[in-house]
């Protein structure tokens, strides 16, 4: 492998950049030995999911048979993923299909789960009516939270600028929150419709995560954080708050619900802006 | 708390050109935010390295 990305000039700079800073462990003693130290004294493991664990369906060798191996030594594994279009319940058949192993819902945090958290953190009442630009995934977090959610609907539905107002937005009701992540169905109507609910005065805007690209098969197509960037675009501001890796909110959440520690905490993950930030 | 990146699922020239996209993208942010913060405390190629440390 480290032949392989030797004869290519990106991804080799990127190596002895790293490898200025950072243990690498192929052919580096220093880097086994730094690693093995870590793996000693943590306690907790969290693993990213997309280009870690799996590329779409496939999984990548050797993932299931580490997560095993942690566990039998005694580390509390977490996979903590940004990728919005799951649920917790929904990620536990994943593993199961992709990995062919058993993982409890409570050892997975999805951007999700922690965006409808981070939601309830922010304020908003339980009941409340939330616009998702986002997936099945999103939207039933957000309704085991307590809250409304509505935009599913705009996927395939029809869209004329000439017939769109804003005063048209009153139908859908007390919308008091938009909340976008990562959609594969996402619209113009969605999009239309997100930018003009976060311009009226007291609705709140919050994102999954900003990952601007995401690990496909075999190529990158576009993240959580390209949609984010259109309705940004679109509204003139930035989202008030980021659920998902690397923000502050992720880590409380992993507090309070699985009594991580960060001290003794090992962080794993493919993205030095989101993961690798996190982890520091 | 401690950071480990995987440069993984390296296994064809198609995979190799994403990588290199998404490495050299992120060294760039990085440098761009002077962020050593972003450094990884160690690098491997997949989970595998880490099974292959905790057997030895």
């Amino acid at each position: 492998m480290a032949a392989i990305a030797s004869q290519i000039g990106g991804a080799e700079t990127a190596t002895c950049k790293y490898g200025r800073l950072a243990g690498r462990l192929s052919g580096n003693p220093d880097g086994r030995s730094k690693l093995a130290s870590i793996l000693k004294s943590c306690k907790t493991v969290l693993l990213d999911c997309d280009g870690v664990l799996w590329r779409g369906k496939t999984p990548i060798e050797g993932s299931a048979a580490a997560i095993q191996s942690l566990t039998d030594i005694g580390k509390d594994v977490i996979l903590l993923t940004n990728n919005s279009t799951k649920s917790r319940s929904a990620y536990v058949h994943k593993v199961k299909e992709v990995l062919g192993i058993d993982v409890p819902a409570t050892s997975i945090f999805g951007s999700a789960f922690a965006a409808a958290k981070l939601l309830r953190s922010e304020g908003i009442p339980s009941g409340a009516l939330v616009y998702v630009v986002g997936e099945e995934g999103l939207h039933e977090e957000l309704r085991a939270e307590g809250y409304e959610t509505l935009g599913l609907e705009d996927s395939l539905s029809p869209f004329s600028m000439d017939s769109f107002s804003s005063s048209s937005l009153e139908s859908l009701g007390d919308i008091k929150a938009v909340v976008v992540g990562l959609d594969t169905q996402a619209s113009y109507a969605k999009i239309a419709r997100a930018t003009a609910l976060t311009r009226r005065p007291g609705v709140r805007f919050f994102a999954t995560n900003g990952d601007t690209t995401f690990p496909a098969k075999d190529t990158l197509l576009p993240g959580a954080g390209a949609v984010l960037a259109a309705v940004e675009a679109g509204a003139g501001r930035r989202a008030e708050a980021v659920a998902g890796k690397p923000s502050g909110a992720l880590l409380s959440l992993l507090q309070e619900h699985a009594g991580v520690d960060p001290a003794t905490a090992l962080m794993v993950g493919d993205r030095l802006n989101t993961d690798i930030l996190f982890g520091n | 708390m401690e950071s480990l990146l995987v440069l993984s699922g390296i296994s064809s020239l198609d995979e190799v050109e994403a990588l290199r996209v998404t490495a050299t993208g992120a060294v760039d942010a990085a440098e761009r935010l002077g962020a050593e913060a972003e450094m990884p405390s160690c690098v491997c190629d997949s989970l595998e390295d880490v099974i292959a440390l905790l057997e030895s």
